[in-house]
């Protein structure tokens, strides 16, 4: 065991490199401190080892993978903790934009990101937001808007398959 | 829970918000259906978009890499997850093959299919020769590598003009089990699902597994953990639908290609 400890630090920092801003990203977005993020950052990366195994790049892209295990986390983490202690609602036009800058392939990231999510009209963004960036489950948006469970599942599906036909020349590695 | 059930309970599961057994129930099903894990794969690639769509933040403490590391090696110091220790390497590697192909810079080759179609063909199979190349000499240099394992790789050349081209390496260990990482690229999608084989010299066929997707350039990437063994297999074969050879070639020993420093 030592030596693949010994060893992975290479593989951990390329992994960190490629993909510790996104995350740290998400964590601050999601859960709304610095202290949550860095948490998050530290939880995924080792959650990402423990599934090493599991990981299968014929059934997903690297970042995909990674991005669902720090979504994951992030929502349980949300799930878990009080209406109180929830960063508010933030949707995605209205983030605030940094001055510092960014490494550049981030940059392109993002954008091609955002033109899929454009593709949305304002009520499906509100609802992926409320699941994506709040972890509400699509029973609780059926209660609480009042419209049938199967509603709320129809529109979550069309409105991802939208992105994904949106970005579909988007291959994350 | 069956196909239907699986497609219902999907956008949820995707977006991190389905009941968990509900999700324990998709990611059973969607080991053994392939329809279903295209469509999970889909959606997932989706919301991963979502991610990406953050405005970026402050930059991290510069020290939460450390803690990061600390945190990765104090869970891989647990002894509770040693019974899968041979398990675990095999995958480790996998991932690490994820991660060096990134950290090579060649996200270009799968990042974006407008760069990818300007692409010439011939371009892009020398690309992956020689990430393939580059691949190989990383994993054997990693510090995570077995130093007795064997590193092989090759081209894949499309048969009789037909279209399409690949790469292949094999990692073959004394201590660990063996992996093969199969990149192709250019191939047309009435050929799937293609069979990707493997052939020693006496002529015995390991079929290693199917590549049911292709990416909009007509690419996949396939790798198998292979605990049988691939010591003497080197003709690696890639099959159509039909059954015939589409791509093939020949892997050599990594060490034996001296690859200039740049």
């Amino acid at each position: 065991m030592e030596g693949l400890l010994a060893g992975d630090d290479s593989a951990i920092r390329a992994l960190y490199a490629r993909f510790g801003r996104p995350v740290y990203t998400m964590g601050l977005r999601l859960l709304g401190s610095r202290e949550a993020a860095e948490e998050l950052t530290q939880d995924v990366f080792v959650m990402a080892w423990r599934k090493a195994a599991r990981f299968d790049p014929h059934r997903g892209r690297l970042s995909t993978w990674l991005m669902t295990i720090a979504h994951n986390l992030a929502v349980d983490r949300l799930r878990r903790e009080t209406g109180v202690t929830r960063p508010k609602l933030v949707l995605v036009e209205e983030m605030p934009e940094s001055a510092q800058s960014v490494d550049e392939d981030l940059l392109l990231e993002r954008d091609e990101a955002l033109r899929a999510i454009a593709s949305l009209s304002d009520a499906e963004r509100r609802l992926i937001a409320r699941t994506y960036f709040r972890g509400m489950t699509a029973r609780e948006i059926s209660e609480d808007d009042g419209i049938p469970l199967g509603t709320v599942k129809t529109r979550l599906r069309a409105a991802l398959i939208k992105v994904r036909k949106a970005n579909a020349q988007k291959e994350y590695l | 829970m069956n196909c239907a059930g699986v497609r219902d309970a999907l956008p949820a599961f995707a977006l991190g918000v389905a009941p968990a057994p509900d999700a324990s129930s998709v990611e059973l099903h969607v080991e053994t259906c392939a329809a279903c894990r295209k469509e999970a794969i889909e959606l997932q690639r989706a919301v991963a978009a979502f991610g990406y769509a953050l405005a970026p933040t402050e930059p991290a403490a510069p020290e939460l890499e450390e803690r990061v590391l600390a945190a990765v090696h104090t869970t891989a110091g647990d002894g509770s997850r040693r019974r899968s220790r041979r398990h675990r390497r095999a995958g480790v590697t996998l991932l690490a093959a994820a991660i060096l192909l990134a950290a090579l810079g060649t996200g270009a080759v799968f990042a974006n299919r407008a760069e990818r179609l300007r692409l010439q063909v011939e371009r892009t199979a020398l690309q992956q020769a020689e990430m393939l190349s580059r691949f190989g000499e990383a994993v054997s240099s990693a510090r995570f590598a077995d130093p007795g394992a064997d590193v092989l790789t090759g081209m894949l050349r499309a048969t009789d003009g037909r279209q399409g081209t690949g790469s292949a390496l094999t990692i073959v260990s004394p201590s660990s089990d063996d992996q093969a990482i199969v990149m192709v690229s250019d191939l047309p999608a009435r050929h799937l699902p293609l069979t990707v084989s493997i052939v020693n010299a006496r002529g015995r066929a390991l079929e290693l597994g199917s590549i049911r997707l292709l990416d909009s350039a007509g690419g996949a990437t396939f790798a198998r953990i292979v605990p049988d063994g691939l010591a003497g297999f080197i003709d690696v074969v890639i099959r159509d639908a039909r059954g015939r050879v589409v791509l093939r070639g020949d892997l050599a020993a990594q060490t034996a290609v001296a690859t200039p420093s740049p």
